[in-house]
């Protein structure tokens, strides 16, 4: 038999012979690789979903005309299309629609418009059209939905019919004649048109202001800018599953390596040439690391469907309403992940590859003399982590805005931390010893517990290191989304000054845009209980040339207080406010735009065109990612023609009572507003709570995956400590030969265990902390321009260190059980 | 010109499927199948026709049409032909029970084409839209129907004269139309039967003879014409029996003023249906006479080949023995084919005197069901 094969089986017989260590080996590859597939796929796939939603019919248009506020009037699409010319356009009204828990996309269309592409809407049945156009409230529903033939929908007060079922293009897609969709309200929520660029321009041109033409290129883009900090926050955060991951990978095929010592010397002297030897370990890591990412594929596929609902859901929170699709796995994506994977497991194999080629057979036999080489190593090791985390002050600092550099940065920390822990490691063990060596003399136990963990540390410190990054990982984003709940709350109490706001909500309910009936700002006046009012309209205007959500506010005696203005905000910022002299900003426009208080913004007016207004002041407000601005309504009504409000916000006399008035309130509204119109009456505290469910909700998936990189190094440790307590047991025999009992064995373990996990947790600490500022100061700022004030949480960092203690005691549960098992007699002559 | 729309509309509505559709999206023609005659009024008896008030819509009834051809020149004697149609289609007796502006039973469709004898071009267009919003429609006084920016337009009180106006990417038409005979009524009175059963019938005027004077856009240049145009009005709810296939329709105008109207229908079997296929000659003092195959001997002579495979009969040799009339009517231009929702030829022809070789009139033919 030639050498390499004689290798492979050696390697065979090894992993069948620790079926354990090989199942942990591809459990801990295959949860890294899980974790970054599920990331990618549902971070995709949102995408894909918003791509749809922007192009429904993924017909050949290229642009949507959409009103600033409320709907395009009806009599435009005439204007646009018969007047003006613009055949290639498709009028669209698009409803809401959730059945069963199941988010759909009503749309109303004009079939007779423009050629839709069959594709979109599969092939109808004789006859399907005339009956859509005829039927009251019919629907076509598409097939692959599992809606059925003949079933009632209802949608808010109204009732459709599924009349037939199609292939459609989306799966969350209804299709409706535009007139069934309209009924008895008034207004086209789009238009689509095909427009070369030159066409686009000269149709921008002659718009009138409230409506808005955007390229479906550009929206794509900027929804890929919006959610582009969103995603690459994800993808941080998988890649420290995967870097958790590479740690274990190395750990696991460092320990292989040395448990098969004595094999590989053996091969040596059969013959076995360093080079083989270094193939065959490679050759090894490759088909782990080929399976192991390829259960990592399904696994990250099945992941990916739960983390696709936890993203759209934050998405939908945070910028625009996207619908879950289909998970969307891409040969790209899969390719992506085992590439990645891949790597990093060869990485991982290198070092303990070329080891194990470089040692001569005699050394081989020696344990001491690579516990000694693993210690002038670490030395070394730390100042390289040293340099590291240097090198990653140096780039945070110098890199500006850039939040791949902040993340870079916050790696290199990390890798760099990371390098350190051996050695502080060895350092603390000798301070250990020394201070039980003086005051613990009769603890005979104690002491050998501490020298044998010393003496392993080439095994354990890698998988203490695992566990000390995922666990200030825990530390360092529960930190930060503690001061960032905690911004929000402070910032929520101060921003609703008012005690009662009554707002019209637009079509899908989610955003404050709709419009109050005039009427009410005459009634609310008469409320005995009332003390002051403000007015605000919601709406969206131009701002350097960009839509931006805007506050028109009409301010109350109260309004001030809804304000905390930063960065050298003048004084008089509020009282010039009140007098219509400027506007105000959000603190992540500021950073954005890079305009402070001072500055001016150009705004596209409806009666004067291009303005100029000052910059009064930069408010705190953690509501729009993008920015937004507040408008006096003064300053609006002078520019603007509109006069609508869509919320009324009132404080109450002292001594009223909030709920007696929001009662009187919701009488009015069953009077004042329009059927169709949507409605809420809320108090602060509502308001609050709402919001900050909503918080909870945007970071259940940092929860998710933060969980995801703690059971990656939990198995990691466990699988570490398992192989270390294992390859003990001729040492464990020992000690039991020499008197020492199964229970005082055991005790051993366990306190090595604990002791372990401890100073994982201790060691977690200032990393967790320095990750905690990195991502409160640096990341979240350039993700979304929100500063926030840091919190310390102390229950956080003993919740780290009990959980440290916790996952090593765990793992060396079942070596413990061993130990009782085992007879002195096999432990001392082998296995 | 009855049966052509007749069966057209059949092909339409019914989706006879022995077309084939040119459309690579959403076959519109299929899809707007299937639309019950139950509730729509019916031609049975003759009635009285009243003008202008006629040329307006009839909604009661499922289907309409507004069809024009003609001939025309320029000063320097470069020839067009042309075709401006508007169909209604109503996909149920009554409006729908809905306030959206958007709502109504009524769609409208039409066609457009543009034959340039001397450049061999034949340009053709096609347009839907829902008979509300603005869109699409037809008003009385004044007389208007319109689907889009491509409308004909009356006088204040409905009557003529019409302008036709119409425009694309290529090619634009505004024309003035004039009788010069009045309104002749197709079949019994005006009451035209299309199959044997009753109610199988249309209301159908014509007017054979339209003085035509206008410009045509087209090129980058404006053409001055001058001419002659053909219209036709048919409204009906059901008219064809299943066996009827296509048919070969004829709208000729002599130069000696008298025209000729004929089609052929043809049955699944090949033959012609010679109970139904039916016609009328028109004297120049505006006289009538009845026309059935009897009447006539009609021979096809050539033969033109379409892309898709299919050939038209696109010359014929036409003998009127009551009026000693040999005739060989032949297309102006091959290719006169509308690659529209439903695939027909329909183009200009001229009229070419068997026994002199002289050219004594000019018209139009339908080819359908081929």
């Amino acid at each position: 038999m030639r050498m390499p094969n004689l290798l492979l089986r050696s390697s065979w017989r090894f992993f069948t012979r620790h079926p354990w260590q090989l199942w942990l080996t591809l459990l801990s590859i295959a949860l890294g690789t899980a974790v970054m597939i599920a990331v990618d796929l549902a971070t995709h796939s949102a995408a894909q979903s918003f791509q749809q939603s922007v192009n429904s019919l993924s017909s050949p248009m290229t642009h949507s005309l959409k009103a600033v506020h409320g709907r395009i009037p009806d009599a435009f699409y005439q204007q646009l299309r018969v007047d003006w010319g613009y055949r290639a356009s498709l009028p669209e009204i698009e409803l809401p629609v959730t059945i069963q828990g199941v988010h759909y996309s009503l749309l109303g269309l004009d079939p007779f418009a423009t050629a839709l592409p069959a594709s979109s809407l599969g092939s109808l049945d004789k006859g399907v059209l005339t009956r859509l156009l005829t039927e009251a409230d019919s629907l076509i529903a598409p097939t692959q939905s599992g809606l059925q033939l003949g079933q009632v929908i209802e949608a808010g007060d109204r009732r459709f019919k599924i009349i037939a079922l199609a292939d459609l293009a989306r799966s969350d897609l209804l299709l409706a004649d535009i007139a069934t969709v309209q009924g008895n309200s008034t207004g086209l929520t789009s238009i689509q048109l095909k427009l070369s660029d030159t066409e686009a321009q000269i149709l921008q041109a002659r718009l009138p202001a409230d409506l808005k033409l955007e390229s479906f290129a550009n929206q794509q883009a900027v929804f890929g800018q919006m959610t582009g900090a969103f995603s690459t926050n994800l993808l941080a955060m998988s890649l420290l599953a995967i870097l958790v991951g590479a740690f274990l990978v190395y750990n696991t095929m460092t320990f292989s390596v040395l448990q098969r010592r004595q094999s590989f010397a053996i091969a040596r002297m059969l013959g076995a040439t360093a080079g083989q030897l270094f193939r065959n370990l490679f050759i090894e890591a490759c088909i782990l690391g080929l399976i192991g990412s390829a259960l990592g594929v399904l696994l990250g596929v099945f992941l990916g469907q739960g983390l696709l609902v936890l993203v759209t859901q934050t998405i939908s929170d945070l910028y625009v309403t996207v619908s879950p699709t289909d998970l969307l796995i891409t040969p790209a994506i899969a390719a992506k992940g085992v590439g990645i994977t891949l790597g990093a497991v060869l990485l991982a194999t290198l070092a303990p590859a070329l080891e194990a080629a470089r040692m001569a057979p005699v050394q081989v036999q020696r344990r001491s003399s690579l516990e000694q080489s693993n210690q002038s190593l670490s030395a070394k090791l730390a100042l390289a982590g040293l340099m590291l985390i240097l090198s990653s002050a140096l780039l945070i600092s110098s890199s500006g805005k850039q939040l791949v550099l902040g993340f870079t940065g916050l790696f290199l920390l990390i890798l760099g931390y990371s390098l350190l822990i051996p050695w502080v490691l060895r350092q603390l063990l000798k301070l250990l010893q020394q201070f039980s060596e003086k005051f613990a003399r009769a603890q005979l136990l104690v002491s050998m517990a501490l020298r044998s963990l010393e003496a392993s540390l080439s095994r354990t410190s890698l998988a203490i290191i695992a566990l000390t990054v995922a666990v200030s990982a825990t530390i360092g984003v529960s930190m930060m989304i503690g001061s960032f709940r905690s911004s929000v709350a402070d910032w929520l109490n101060m921003t609703l000054p008012s005690d009662l706001y009554v707002s019209a909500l637009s079509e899908d309910g989610a955003r404050v845009e709709g419009s109050l009936q005039p009427i009410w700002l005459e009634r609310v006046q008469t409320l005995p209980e009332l003390a002051s009012f403000s007015t605000g309209l919601s709406t969206r205007l131009i701002v350097e040339g960009m839509p931006l959500p805007t506050l028109v506010l009409q301010p109350g005696a109260h309004s001030q207080r809804g304000f905390e203005f930063l960065q050298n905000t003048p004084p008089n910022a509020w009282q010039r406010f009140e007098q219509g002299e400027g506007v105000l900003v959000s603190e992540p426009f500021s950073y954005h735009y890079n305009r402070a208080a001072g500055a001016s913004l150009e705004l596209t007016t409806e009666m004067a065109g291009l303005v100029k207004l000052p910059i009064l002041g930069v408010f705190r407000d953690y509501s729009a990612t993008q920015g937004m601005l507040v408008l006096p309504r003064q300053l609006y009504e002078r520019y603007w023609a509109e006069r609508s409000i869509s919320s009324i916000g009132l404080t109450l006399k002292q001594g009223a009572n909030p709920a007696v008035v929001k009662e009187k309130l919701k009488a009015w509204a069953q009077e004042l507003q329009p059927v169709n119109q949507s409605l809420v009456i809320r108090s602060n505290t509502e308001i609050r709570a709402n919001s900050l469910q909503v918080f909870d909700r945007t970071f259940a998936i940092t929860h998710v995956l933060r969980v995801l990189v703690l059971i990656v190094a939990f198995v990691g440790v466990f699988s570490a400590l398992m192989a270390l307590f294992l390859e003990k047991g001729r040492e464990f025999a020992i000690l039991r030969s020499t008197g020492f009992t199964p229970k005082q064995v055991q005790i051993l373990v366990l306190s090595q265990a604990a002791l372990l996990g401890l100073l994982a947790g201790i060691l977690a600490l200032p990393l967790g902390w320095l990750m905690s500022v990195v991502l409160i100061d640096i990341i979240n700022q350039r993700s979304f321009g929100w500063t926030m004030h840091t919190y310390f949480f102390a229950s956080i960092p003993l919740q780290a260190i009990v959980l440290a203690v916790i996952a090593a005691l765990l793992a060396s549960f079942y070596p413990v059980r061993r130990i009782s098992q085992l007879s002195i007699r096999e432990g001392l002559y082998g296995r | 010109m009855v049966a052509r729309c007749c069966l057209f509309f059949l092909v339409l509505l019914l989706a006879g499927c022995e077309q084939k559709s040119n459309s690579a999206g959403m076959d519109l023609n299929a899809a707007l199948g299937g639309i019950p005659a139950t509730g729509f009024a019916r031609a049975v008896e003759p009635r009285p026709f009243t003008f202008p008030q006629d040329h307006a819509a009839h909604p009661e009834f499922r289907n309409e049409w507004w069809y024009v051809t003609g001939n025309l020149q320029t000063e320097t004697g470069r020839r067009f032909g042309y075709q401006v149609t508007l169909f209604r289609i109503a996909l149920s007796p009554k409006p729908p029970e809905n306030a959206s502006v958007w709502a109504s039973n009524q769609v409208w469709m039409a066609h457009i084409a543009l034959t340039d004898l001397e450049g061999n071009q034949h340009l053709h267009d096609q347009r839907f839209a829902r008979g509300a919003a603005g869109l699409a429609g037809q008003s009385k006084q004044p007389f208007k129907v319109w689907l889009e920016d491509w409308q004909i337009l009356g006088q204040a009180n409905g009557d003529f004269p019409w302008t036709v106006q119409v425009a694309n990417a290529d090619f634009s038409l505004k024309l003035k139309l004039q009788p010069e005979k009045p309104a002749v009524l197709q079949g019994n009175q005006g009451l035209s039967q299309k199959s044997s059963e009753a109610g199988n019938a249309s209301y159908y005027y014509s007017f054979t003879r339209l003085a035509t004077t206008g410009s045509i856009h087209y090129k980058n240049q404006d053409f001055p014409v001058t001419g002659s145009s053909w219209l036709d009005r048919e409204w009906s709810t059901s008219a064809l029996g299943t066996d009827q296939a296509g048919w070969d329709w004829f709208s000729l105008q002599f130069n000696d003023g008298h025209e000729l109207m004929f089609y052929q229908l043809r049955k699944r079997s090949g033959e012609a249906d010679q109970v139904h296929s039916q016609g009328k000659w028109i004297a120049a003092a505006a006289s009538t006479q009845n026309l059935s195959l009897k009447d006539l001997q009609l021979k096809p002579v050539k033969y033109w080949q379409a892309e898709s495979g299919t050939n038209y009969p696109i010359a014929w040799e036409l003998s009127y023995p009551a009026v000693q009339g040999h005739w060989r009517i032949e297309a102006v231009v091959e290719d006169q084919l509308m690659e529209t929702s439903v695939v027909y030829w329909e183009g200009a022809v001229r009229i070419i005197e068997l026994e002199s070789g002289k050219q004594v009139g000019r018209g139009y033919l339908e080819l359908s069901g081929y």
